[in-house]
């Protein structure tokens, strides 16, 4: 058969019986499900158990990208990786980028599923057809970037993802990195490679992606160049990468001292913000099809630093995360940055986890002792380097730290966790709404079924203060209908966010699906107009705008549904309880959790409201927050709809 | 004026939509394996390398074919290939130090870049101005040698490890 758009190919490996077996690809359930990670969710239902230990040999690792990936559509390098994250325990794709996604798909396949546990280290290598279970005994111990060069210089110009010392250790914030421009995994991928003592991946492919209608696609594919190349802001974004939008995540992420505290960002700034990072060296790197590059490799000019090189999405995470912690210094910014991508700890998880600890021990709660005697010293890189060292190795206290919150609750109780932080579903989510309103990405947070994500689909709500006329513009560009996007508008405080979510995380699901990156500089050239396009053309199957609304929504039920399995239900998609207590100014004036045009000031019920509104639009059970019967059959989804008359769902 | 693609492989991100716009306007797919150029991302440099034909003054692949199938185009500038010519031997592969000239298996012949007729594809998606297409004035040939020279570089090294 011929395969357009889809590569064709599924890798099997099983790393117990240390086998590799090539199957086609189902043309019908990959476009049912779009391919990437709907495709790859739908293949997990029916392979994973409910309640399987993440660790354990039995929980499958799904690695692939999407039917668009390949193609000369820009911006569409997207690796999605699928499977039960130990940090959550909840189901869902992690995504990342750079080669490895891109360069799978040139060697002839759309995803690989790895099962079973190898009985010493290995590493799997894709060469076209020739695909085998290499032994990393050579690579064990090693961190992510000496393993990526060591896999570089054997293979040269392939893909690599990798998992460090964090990953080997079963760190549930272990994650990987692809090409070291991309992580992948938040959550705990990278312990459960480390669970089946899987090093890296490496694949290299010299093969076709061939599409159904070349003049067709290309049209579509035409006219997002000629809009990048219209685009005025197009050389500052390569140059700055993600600092370019520095403004507006200084304010949105700025939070410290358990977010109880934003502190004046001006000498933040000079110190270790955009003015530091201008005076960084710099490489702008980007992703295979990428025509707006925002990664970039980073060197240190001066001081104790001086000379030390980071490969990173952008420096802008470790900007954030380092003011949160007390640091004071780009150079220090850039080495906890590296450090924790050379161990591969989730930066973001550890930096939450790591405040929290140093905020008890600020009002006197803790002691060192209580520690086991690590250092408490907010703002010392020196005692963050200690901890993130603990944290990889899993030693002393810094076993805990590796277990996330589920590690802090069993030291400091469930009750204080839950009193004290914005955890939902077992992790913090970036978003903090009493400081930028509740706007989508806010309250994506709570019903993102595996757990809070950086992502949510880049909607119209994306940046601050957008102009409702500016909302519904997006919301068109997003394939929102008009009947729902009158019931979003239809709201006093003029725009109902709870159901808008519901199109964001559509819009999310397609661009997962279809491998394309939803970084908002990149998200914002594409519509659901063009996708239809790229998406008919390339794969021969028609699918309009509104068919590729509903497959999202089909996907992101099925989403829904692996997590109904694990047992996640309304009562985890709860708002946390400091999200209606006050965060102070380093002034001392009090912000409260406010819509997003900051009209009102939001309480309990007005959020319990939205969330009521999104089960309602979604069609799904209000009480218990899940799918419905009807609503799974009308998706195509019978299966899921047996599924529900057991007992445990009910 | 006879115009050159000018390369600036500081510049290079490694994206790749040179090579993805050249296998699609040459075999309407995307076959980075038959693009006439490619990108290669070079570790120990910490940079991604734009590789292409140089359409050299000198062309060493010219000389050594040993049936005439390669030649310049009089209205480009561009070494081409005369397929119909070619009789497989693959001394221009060998000899060539970009690594430019490529075995097309189901052809049966060697392929190359021609510049797409003096409209080439690649210059027209590099959106981060590593690929240029001026005019060949002394200036612009100038620079161009000095990119080569640092090509020519990169070439050496990566053979030799």
């Amino acid at each position: 058969m011929n395969y357009f758009g889809y590569a064709g190919k599924e890798l099997y490996i099983d790393l117990t019986n240390n086998s590799v077996e090539k199957r086609p690809t189902n043309f019908d359930i990959a476009v049912k499900f779009l391919g990437g990670m709907g495709l790859q969710l739908r293949l997990l239902y029916e392979l994973l158990k409910p309640e399987t230990n993440p660790f354990s040999p039995e929980n499958p690792i799904i690695i692939g990208s999407g039917p668009l990936t390949g193609t000369g559509a820009p911006g569409t390098p997207r690796v999605m990786a699928t499977l039960k994250y130990p940090e959550t325990g909840a189901v869902g794709s992690g995504g990342g980028a750079m080669r490895f996604g891109f360069t799978l798909k040139l060697a002839g396949y759309d995803h690989i599923i790895i099962t079973g546990k190898a009985s010493k280290p290995v590493y799997i290598k894709i060469m076209d057809d020739d695909v085998q279970i290499c032994d990393a005994s050579h690579l064990w111990g090693s961190d992510i970037v000496e393993t990526t060069l060591s896999l570089w210089k054997i293979h040269r110009d392939c893909g690599v993802i990798a998992m460090g010392q964090a990953g080997e250790h079963l760190g549930k914030i272990a994650q990987t990195a692809c090409d070291l421009g991309a992580s992948l995994g938040r959550g705990g991928l990278g312990g459960v490679m480390g669970s089946k003592n899987l090093k890296a991946l490496v694949a290299t492919g010299t093969g076709s992606i061939k599409v159904a209608n070349p003049k067709r696609f290309n049209k579509a594919r035409e006219s997002l160049f000629e809009r990048a190349k219209r685009y005025p802001y197009h050389d500052d974004i390569v140059r700055y990468g993600i600092m370019e939008n520095w403004p507006n995540y200084s304010v949105q992420f700025g939070y410290t001292k358990n977010r109880t505290v934003v502190p004046a960002l001006e000498f933040i700034d000079k110190q270790v913000g955009f003015e530091a990072y201008k005076k960084l060296a710099k490489k702008a790197l980007g992703c295979p099809s990428c025509f707006i590059a925002d990664k970039e490799i980073v060197e240190i000019p001066s001081g104790r630093f001086k000379g030390l090189k980071w490969f990173t999405p952008s420096y802008l995470n470790s900007a954030v995360l380092s003011t949160r912690l007390g640091i004071r210094d780009s150079g220090e910014a850039v080495k906890f940055g590296d450090a924790t991508d050379r161990y591969g700890i989730d930066q973001l998880g550890f930096s939450d986890l790591l405040d929290f600890i140093f905020s008890l021990y600020e009002e006197g709660t803790i002691k060192e002792s209580d520690v086991g005697g690590l250092p408490l010293g907010r703002g010392d890189i020196d005692v963050i380097l200690i901890w993130l060292e603990k944290t990889a190795y899993r030693e002393g206290f810094g076993n805990m730290i590796a277990d996330s919150w589920q590690g802090l609750m069993k030291v400091f109780g469930d009750d204080l966790i839950k009193k004290r932080t914005a955890v939902i579903k077992g992790r913090e989510g970036i978003w903090d709404p009493r400081i930028s309103g509740l706007g989508t990405n806010e309250f994506a947070q709570l019903t993102y079924p595996r757990g809070p994500n950086a992502e949510s689909g880049g909607s119209g709500l994306y940046t601050l203060n957008q102009p409702v006329e500016a909302v519904r513009r997006h919301a068109e560009r997003m394939g929102m209908s008009q009947e729902v996007l009158d019931r979003c508008c239809d709201s006093p405080l003029k725009i109902n966010i709870g159901r808008f979510v519901t199109s964001s995380e559509h819009w999310l699901a397609l661009f997962n699906s279809l491998g394309i990156c939803n970084r908002h500089v990149n998200n914002r050239f594409y519509n659901i107009d063009i996708i239809s396009e790229l998406y008919s053309a390339a794969t021969g199957i028609d699918l309009s705008p509104q068919d590729l609304i509903k497959y999202s929504e089909r996907v992101w039920n099925v989403f829904k549904m692996i997590n109904v399995k694990e047992g996640f239900s309304r009562k985890d998609d709860e708002p946390p309880e400091v999200w209606f207590q006050p965060i102070q100014t380093q002034e001392g004036k009090e912000l409260h959790m406010m819509d997003y045009y900051k009209t009102k000031r939001l309480t309990r019920e007005d959020v319990i409201e939205w969330l009521n509104d999104y089960y309602d639009l979604r069609g799904w059970d209000k009480e218990k927050g899940i799918p419905t019967k009807e609503k799974l059959i009308e998706l195509g989804l019978e299966d899921m709809a047996q599924d529900l008359n057991k007992a445990k769902f009910s | 004026m006879k115009r050159i693609i000018l390369f600036n492989p500081e510049k290079c991100v490694g994206c790749k939509q040179c090579a993805l716009s050249c296998s699609f306007i040459k075999e309407q797919s995307f076959s980075l394996g038959k693009a006439r150029n490619k990108t290669l991302w070079v570790y120990k440099k910490n940079m991604s390398v734009p590789i292409s034909c140089q359409h050299c003054e000198k062309p060493l692949c010219l000389d050594v074919c040993p049936t005439g199938a390669i030649l310049r185009n009089e209205y480009t500038g561009a070494i081409v290939i005369n397929d119909e010519r070619c009789n497989g031997c693959k001394a221009c592969i060998e000899i060539c130090p970009f690594d430019a000239v490529i075995w097309d298996v189901d052809l049966g012949c060697v392929i190359k870049c021609d510049l797409c007729g003096g409209d080439p594809e690649c210059v027209k998606h590099c959106l981060y101005g590593t690929l240029s297409w001026v005019e060949a004035d002394e200036a612009a040939i100038s620079q161009k040698r000095s990119g080569v020279d640092y090509l020519a570089e990169v070439m050496t090294e990566l053979k030799e490890t």
